[in-house]
Protein backbone atom coordinates (compact mmCIF):
# COMPACT_ATOMS: atom_id res chain seq x y z
CA UNK A 1 0.00 0.00 0.00
CA UNK A 2 2.44 2.31 0.74
CA UNK A 3 4.70 1.55 -2.00
CA UNK A 4 1.93 2.24 -4.26
CA UNK A 5 1.47 5.96 -2.71
CA UNK A 6 4.89 6.12 -2.90
CA UNK A 7 4.68 5.48 -6.71
CA UNK A 8 2.03 7.70 -7.48
CA UNK A 9 3.88 10.47 -5.80
CA UNK A 10 6.69 10.20 -7.67
CA UNK A 11 4.79 10.62 -10.72
CA UNK A 12 5.16 14.33 -9.44
CA UNK A 13 1.98 16.33 -8.94
CA UNK A 14 -0.66 18.11 -11.31
CA UNK A 15 -0.73 21.55 -12.53
CA UNK A 16 -3.95 22.03 -10.15
CA UNK A 17 -2.26 20.35 -6.98
CA UNK A 18 0.17 22.88 -7.85
CA UNK A 19 -2.10 25.42 -7.76
CA UNK A 20 -3.24 24.47 -4.81
CA UNK A 21 -0.30 24.83 -3.00
CA UNK A 22 0.23 28.21 -4.67
CA UNK A 23 -3.19 28.89 -3.07
CA UNK A 24 -1.78 28.21 0.86
CA UNK A 25 0.40 31.47 0.31
CA UNK A 26 -1.02 34.32 1.99
CA UNK A 27 -2.53 37.49 0.10
CA UNK A 28 0.48 39.98 0.36
CA UNK A 29 -0.31 42.50 3.46
CA UNK A 30 -1.62 46.28 2.41
CA UNK A 31 1.03 48.83 2.33
CA UNK A 32 1.43 50.37 5.98
CA UNK A 33 -0.15 53.26 6.76
CA UNK A 34 3.04 55.16 7.87
CA UNK A 35 4.42 54.66 4.36
CA UNK A 36 1.08 56.10 3.05
CA UNK A 37 1.16 58.78 4.59
CA UNK A 38 5.20 59.48 3.60
CA UNK A 39 4.62 59.36 0.47
CA UNK A 40 1.81 61.28 0.46
CA UNK A 41 3.90 63.87 2.14
CA UNK A 42 7.02 63.54 0.72
CA UNK A 43 8.19 60.55 -1.38
CA UNK A 44 12.15 61.78 -0.85
CA UNK A 45 11.32 61.09 3.53
CA UNK A 46 12.32 58.04 5.56
CA UNK A 47 10.40 54.81 5.38
CA UNK A 48 8.47 53.69 8.71
CA UNK A 49 11.37 51.32 9.84
CA UNK A 50 13.87 54.31 9.97
CA UNK A 51 11.74 56.14 11.85
CA UNK A 52 11.23 53.40 14.09
CA UNK A 53 15.13 52.74 13.88
CA UNK A 54 15.32 56.37 15.16
CA UNK A 55 13.03 55.81 17.86
CA UNK A 56 10.40 58.80 16.41
CA UNK A 57 7.05 58.57 15.24
CA UNK A 58 6.47 58.66 11.53
CA UNK A 59 7.68 61.95 9.46
CA UNK A 60 9.98 62.66 12.42
CA UNK A 61 12.98 64.72 10.49
CA UNK A 62 16.54 63.52 10.99
CA UNK A 63 19.64 66.14 11.28
CA UNK A 64 19.75 67.34 7.92
CA UNK A 65 15.62 67.50 7.87
CA UNK A 66 14.81 64.89 5.75
CA UNK A 67 14.42 61.35 5.64
CA UNK A 68 16.28 58.09 4.73
CA UNK A 69 17.19 59.31 1.29
CA UNK A 70 18.42 62.88 2.59
CA UNK A 71 20.06 60.87 5.50
CA UNK A 72 21.95 58.97 3.49
CA UNK A 73 23.24 61.75 1.13
CA UNK A 74 23.83 63.64 4.64
CA UNK A 75 25.98 60.28 5.86
CA UNK A 76 27.37 60.68 2.05
CA UNK A 77 28.30 64.15 3.01
CA UNK A 78 29.86 63.66 5.92
CA UNK A 79 31.90 60.72 4.86
CA UNK A 80 33.45 62.96 1.61
CA UNK A 81 33.80 66.36 4.09
CA UNK A 82 35.71 64.03 6.39
CA UNK A 83 37.52 62.34 3.45
CA UNK A 84 39.06 65.69 1.91
CA UNK A 85 39.44 66.86 5.66
CA UNK A 86 41.38 64.39 6.20
CA UNK A 87 43.21 64.64 2.80
CA UNK A 88 44.24 68.40 4.08
CA UNK A 89 45.30 68.06 6.94
CA UNK A 90 47.50 65.01 5.24
CA UNK A 91 48.73 66.66 2.48
CA UNK A 92 49.39 70.06 5.12
CA UNK A 93 51.29 67.40 6.92
CA UNK A 94 53.61 66.61 4.10
CA UNK A 95 53.81 69.78 1.97
CA UNK A 96 55.41 72.92 2.86
CA UNK A 97 52.09 74.80 2.65
CA UNK A 98 48.51 74.15 1.82
CA UNK A 99 47.81 72.78 -1.40
CA UNK A 100 44.94 72.12 -3.13
CA UNK A 101 42.77 69.45 -2.33
CA UNK A 102 43.55 66.46 -5.12
CA UNK A 103 41.49 66.47 -8.07
CA UNK A 104 38.53 64.40 -8.80
CA UNK A 105 37.56 65.17 -4.69
CA UNK A 106 34.00 65.53 -4.22
CA UNK A 107 31.78 66.75 -2.07
CA UNK A 108 28.24 66.53 -1.79
CA UNK A 109 25.67 68.21 -0.37
CA UNK A 110 22.20 67.68 0.43
CA UNK A 111 19.63 70.41 1.30
CA UNK A 112 16.21 69.80 2.08
CA UNK A 113 13.91 71.54 0.16
CA UNK A 114 9.76 71.12 1.20
CA UNK A 115 7.90 69.99 -0.94
CA UNK A 116 6.07 71.44 -3.29
CA UNK A 117 7.10 74.47 -1.51
CA UNK A 118 6.27 78.02 -2.68
CA UNK A 119 8.08 80.02 -3.72
CA UNK A 120 10.51 77.70 -5.36
CA UNK A 121 14.59 78.54 -4.75
CA UNK A 122 15.56 80.66 -7.94
CA UNK A 123 19.81 80.91 -7.51
CA UNK A 124 22.04 79.89 -4.80
CA UNK A 125 25.60 80.16 -4.52
CA UNK A 126 28.42 77.91 -3.15
CA UNK A 127 29.88 80.05 -0.32
CA UNK A 128 33.64 79.55 0.20
CA UNK A 129 34.41 77.76 -3.35
CA UNK A 130 37.50 78.65 -4.47
CA UNK A 131 39.31 77.91 -7.38
CA UNK A 132 37.27 74.58 -8.10
CA UNK A 133 35.21 74.21 -11.16
CA UNK A 134 31.56 74.17 -9.55
CA UNK A 135 29.24 72.34 -10.40
CA UNK A 136 24.91 72.58 -9.54
CA UNK A 137 23.17 69.65 -10.08
CA UNK A 138 19.52 68.99 -9.42
CA UNK A 139 17.95 66.61 -6.99
CA UNK A 140 16.16 63.54 -8.45
CA UNK A 141 13.07 65.81 -7.60
CA UNK A 142 13.91 69.10 -8.63
CA UNK A 143 14.04 70.97 -12.52
CA UNK A 144 16.33 73.61 -13.10
CA UNK A 145 16.32 75.49 -16.80
CA UNK A 146 19.18 76.67 -18.23
CA UNK A 147 22.91 77.04 -16.73
CA UNK A 148 22.11 79.11 -14.22
CA UNK A 149 20.48 77.55 -11.56
CA UNK A 150 17.47 79.00 -11.87
CA UNK A 151 14.27 76.28 -10.55
CA UNK A 152 11.06 76.28 -12.32
CA UNK A 153 10.08 74.02 -9.41
CA UNK A 154 11.52 73.38 -5.74
CA UNK A 155 10.74 69.65 -5.05
CA UNK A 156 12.77 67.54 -2.91
CA UNK A 157 16.41 67.79 -2.78
CA UNK A 158 19.15 70.34 -4.01
CA UNK A 159 22.35 68.66 -3.97
CA UNK A 160 25.21 71.02 -4.81
CA UNK A 161 28.67 69.06 -5.56
CA UNK A 162 31.88 70.70 -6.80
CA UNK A 163 35.01 68.56 -7.52
CA UNK A 164 38.79 69.16 -7.59
CA UNK A 165 41.07 72.10 -6.79
CA UNK A 166 39.41 73.32 -3.78
CA UNK A 167 41.30 73.53 -0.53
CA UNK A 168 40.19 73.90 3.29
CA UNK A 169 37.51 76.04 2.13
CA UNK A 170 35.85 73.85 0.03
CA UNK A 171 35.49 71.75 2.54
CA UNK A 172 33.80 74.62 5.03
CA UNK A 173 32.00 74.87 2.14
CA UNK A 174 30.44 72.19 2.75
CA UNK A 175 28.08 73.06 5.72
CA UNK A 176 24.27 73.31 4.49
CA UNK A 177 24.79 76.96 5.81
CA UNK A 178 26.91 77.95 3.81
CA UNK A 179 24.11 77.48 0.55
CA UNK A 180 22.32 80.17 1.04
CA UNK A 181 18.46 79.32 -0.96
CA UNK A 182 16.41 82.36 -1.32
CA UNK B 1 3.07 72.48 -27.73
CA UNK B 2 5.31 74.72 -28.76
CA UNK B 3 7.95 72.64 -30.01
CA UNK B 4 11.46 73.99 -28.77
CA UNK B 5 9.35 75.26 -25.08
CA UNK B 6 10.73 73.14 -22.14
CA UNK B 7 8.12 74.10 -19.67
CA UNK B 8 4.81 73.84 -21.81
CA UNK B 9 2.66 71.50 -20.81
CA UNK B 10 -0.45 69.57 -22.60
CA UNK B 11 -3.33 69.75 -20.24
CA UNK B 12 -5.70 66.81 -20.17
CA UNK B 13 -8.48 67.62 -18.04
CA UNK B 14 -9.31 71.26 -16.26
CA UNK B 15 -8.27 72.08 -13.39
CA UNK B 16 -10.81 71.87 -11.46
CA UNK B 17 -11.69 68.24 -12.56
CA UNK B 18 -12.12 65.73 -9.16
CA UNK B 19 -8.57 64.67 -8.96
CA UNK B 20 -9.79 61.24 -8.27
CA UNK B 21 -11.20 60.51 -11.55
CA UNK B 22 -8.13 61.96 -13.94
CA UNK B 23 -6.26 60.44 -15.73
CA UNK B 24 -2.56 59.40 -14.89
CA UNK B 25 -0.95 61.41 -17.20
CA UNK B 26 -2.90 64.48 -16.04
CA UNK B 27 -1.98 63.66 -12.54
CA UNK B 28 1.84 63.45 -13.17
CA UNK B 29 1.59 66.47 -15.20
CA UNK B 30 0.09 68.23 -12.27
CA UNK B 31 2.25 66.50 -9.71
CA UNK B 32 5.25 68.17 -11.41
CA UNK B 33 3.68 71.53 -11.32
CA UNK B 34 3.51 70.91 -7.75
CA UNK B 35 -0.19 69.72 -6.86
CA UNK B 36 0.20 67.67 -3.84
CA UNK B 37 -3.50 66.33 -4.27
CA UNK B 38 -2.90 64.82 -7.21
CA UNK B 39 0.61 63.35 -6.42
CA UNK B 40 -1.41 61.84 -3.13
CA UNK B 41 -4.09 60.23 -6.05
CA UNK B 42 -1.46 58.61 -7.53
CA UNK B 43 0.21 56.96 -4.30
CA UNK B 44 -3.44 55.90 -3.48
CA UNK B 45 -4.30 54.58 -6.81
CA UNK B 46 -1.19 52.47 -7.24
CA UNK B 47 0.81 52.11 -3.84
CA UNK B 48 -1.40 48.85 -3.08
CA UNK B 49 -0.78 47.24 -6.15
CA UNK B 50 2.78 47.64 -6.55
CA UNK B 51 3.46 46.77 -2.99
CA UNK B 52 1.55 43.39 -3.46
CA UNK B 53 4.27 42.95 -5.90
CA UNK B 54 7.07 43.48 -4.38
CA UNK B 55 5.95 41.78 -1.38
CA UNK B 56 5.26 38.02 -3.61
CA UNK B 57 9.06 38.47 -4.90
CA UNK B 58 10.73 39.67 -2.31
CA UNK B 59 8.49 37.57 0.82
CA UNK B 60 9.21 40.54 3.46
CA UNK B 61 6.84 42.94 3.82
CA UNK B 62 9.33 46.15 4.92
CA UNK B 63 11.14 45.41 1.76
CA UNK B 64 8.54 45.42 -0.19
CA UNK B 65 7.79 48.78 1.34
CA UNK B 66 11.06 50.28 0.54
CA UNK B 67 10.94 49.07 -2.91
CA UNK B 68 7.46 50.91 -3.10
CA UNK B 69 8.75 53.64 -1.94
CA UNK B 70 11.86 53.83 -4.36
CA UNK B 71 9.20 52.99 -7.47
CA UNK B 72 7.30 56.66 -6.53
CA UNK B 73 10.85 58.01 -5.59
CA UNK B 74 11.35 57.35 -9.55
CA UNK B 75 8.15 58.09 -10.95
CA UNK B 76 8.57 61.85 -8.78
CA UNK B 77 11.88 62.56 -10.39
CA UNK B 78 10.82 61.32 -13.89
CA UNK B 79 7.07 63.09 -13.84
CA UNK B 80 8.76 66.38 -14.96
CA UNK B 81 9.63 64.63 -18.11
CA UNK B 82 6.78 62.29 -18.44
CA UNK B 83 5.30 62.14 -21.68
CA UNK B 84 1.72 62.07 -21.89
CA UNK B 85 0.43 59.54 -23.85
CA UNK B 86 3.95 57.61 -24.12
CA UNK B 87 4.13 54.42 -21.74
CA UNK B 88 0.82 53.56 -19.39
CA UNK B 89 2.07 54.78 -15.57
CA UNK B 90 1.14 51.54 -14.14
CA UNK B 91 3.07 49.80 -16.85
CA UNK B 92 5.97 51.68 -15.80
CA UNK B 93 5.57 51.27 -12.12
CA UNK B 94 5.39 47.53 -12.61
CA UNK B 95 8.47 47.38 -14.75
CA UNK B 96 10.64 49.55 -12.42
CA UNK B 97 9.44 47.46 -9.01
CA UNK B 98 10.37 44.15 -11.27
CA UNK B 99 13.61 45.24 -12.04
CA UNK B 100 14.23 46.53 -8.44
CA UNK B 101 13.36 43.10 -7.09
CA UNK B 102 15.15 41.51 -9.37
CA UNK B 103 18.12 43.68 -8.68
CA UNK B 104 17.54 42.90 -4.75
CA UNK B 105 17.09 39.46 -5.17
CA UNK B 106 20.65 38.99 -7.21
CA UNK B 107 22.42 40.34 -4.11
CA UNK B 108 21.22 37.57 -2.70
CA UNK B 109 22.40 34.22 -2.68
CA UNK B 110 19.62 31.96 -3.79
CA UNK B 111 18.82 28.67 -1.64
CA UNK B 112 19.84 26.01 -4.02
CA UNK B 113 16.26 23.74 -4.73
CA UNK B 114 17.91 20.62 -2.69
CA UNK B 115 18.68 22.64 0.48
CA UNK B 116 15.04 23.38 0.94
CA UNK B 117 13.72 22.16 4.38
CA UNK B 118 11.56 19.32 3.81
CA UNK B 119 8.99 20.87 6.50
CA UNK B 120 10.44 24.09 7.97
CA UNK B 121 9.73 23.92 11.37
CA UNK B 122 8.73 20.39 11.62
CA UNK B 123 5.88 21.23 13.91
CA UNK B 124 3.73 18.15 14.39
CA UNK B 125 0.73 20.14 15.32
CA UNK B 126 -2.31 20.62 13.09
CA UNK B 127 -2.40 24.26 13.52
CA UNK B 128 1.73 24.91 12.58
CA UNK B 129 0.91 22.35 9.24
CA UNK B 130 -0.66 25.46 7.29
CA UNK B 131 1.84 27.84 8.59
CA UNK B 132 4.48 25.46 7.40
CA UNK B 133 2.68 24.92 3.87
CA UNK B 134 2.68 28.53 3.05
CA UNK B 135 6.66 28.67 4.44
CA UNK B 136 7.63 26.05 1.94
CA UNK B 137 5.24 27.62 -0.77
CA UNK B 138 7.13 30.72 0.00
CA UNK B 139 10.95 29.13 0.57
CA UNK B 140 10.11 27.54 -3.08
CA UNK B 141 9.13 30.33 -5.12
CA UNK B 142 12.54 32.69 -3.08
CA UNK B 143 14.47 29.35 -4.88
CA UNK B 144 13.07 29.99 -7.96
CA UNK B 145 15.91 32.32 -10.36
CA UNK B 146 14.57 35.67 -10.27
CA UNK B 147 12.70 36.01 -13.69
CA UNK B 148 11.13 32.94 -13.46
CA UNK B 149 9.26 33.61 -9.84
CA UNK B 150 8.13 37.46 -11.65
CA UNK B 151 6.41 35.26 -14.07
CA UNK B 152 4.86 33.18 -12.22
CA UNK B 153 3.77 36.13 -9.73
CA UNK B 154 2.63 38.52 -12.56
CA UNK B 155 0.59 35.64 -14.58
CA UNK B 156 -0.61 33.37 -11.53
CA UNK B 157 -1.35 35.97 -8.19
CA UNK B 158 -1.93 39.28 -10.00
CA UNK B 159 -3.61 37.73 -13.32
CA UNK B 160 -1.45 39.23 -16.02
CA UNK B 161 -1.73 37.64 -19.20
CA UNK B 162 1.36 36.15 -20.82
CA UNK B 163 1.54 39.12 -22.93
CA UNK B 164 1.12 41.82 -20.50
CA UNK B 165 3.65 39.72 -18.26
CA UNK B 166 6.19 40.07 -21.44
CA UNK B 167 5.79 43.67 -21.96
CA UNK B 168 6.49 44.51 -17.64
CA UNK B 169 9.13 41.85 -18.07
CA UNK B 170 10.68 43.18 -21.49
CA UNK B 171 10.48 39.76 -23.02
CA UNK B 172 8.01 38.10 -25.29
CA UNK B 173 4.69 36.35 -24.43
CA UNK B 174 6.68 32.64 -25.40
CA UNK B 175 9.25 33.76 -23.01
CA UNK B 176 7.02 34.07 -20.66
CA UNK B 177 5.45 30.52 -21.06
CA UNK B 178 9.02 28.96 -20.89
CA UNK B 179 10.00 30.77 -17.98
CA UNK B 180 6.67 29.60 -16.26
CA UNK B 181 6.98 25.76 -17.69
CA UNK B 182 10.25 25.99 -15.98
CA UNK B 183 9.47 27.58 -12.60
CA UNK B 184 6.49 25.54 -12.06
CA UNK B 185 8.71 22.35 -12.90
CA UNK B 186 10.86 23.44 -10.42
CA UNK B 187 7.98 24.52 -7.99
CA UNK B 188 6.63 20.69 -8.41
CA UNK B 189 10.05 19.74 -7.66
CA UNK B 190 10.78 21.26 -4.72
CA UNK B 191 7.38 21.04 -2.86
CA UNK B 192 7.24 17.18 -3.56
CA UNK B 193 6.90 16.60 -0.26
CA UNK B 194 4.73 19.02 0.83
CA UNK B 195 2.32 17.63 -1.90
CA UNK B 196 2.87 14.16 0.12
CA UNK B 197 2.27 15.20 3.22
CA UNK B 198 -0.99 16.85 2.06
CA UNK B 199 -1.82 13.60 0.36
CA UNK B 200 -0.85 11.62 3.48
CA UNK B 201 -3.12 13.39 5.93
CA UNK B 202 -6.12 13.07 3.56
CA UNK B 203 -5.85 8.97 3.55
Amino acid sequence: MNDNISQDNSRGMTDAQLDRLLDELETPPAPSDLLRARLHADPLRASPRDDAAKGGPAGTPDATGGGRFSERRALYARIAATLCLAAVVGMASWLPAPGPARDGAVARLAVPVAPFAAPAPRAWELAGNQGGSETLRTGPALSLVGGDGAAIGGIGLVQAAWSGGAGADAVDGGELDDIPLD
Amino acid sequence: MAAGTAAARVVLAPPDADPTAAGDDFLIAAAAGGDGAAWTVLVDRYLGQITGHAWYMLGDPREAEDVAQEAFLRLFAKAPAWEPGGAQLKTWLYRVVVNLCIDRKRKVLPIPMAELPERPDGGAEARDRGIDIKRSVRAALDALPARQRSALVLTYYEGFTNREAGRLLGISAEAVESLLARGRRALKDALQSVHREMMGERK
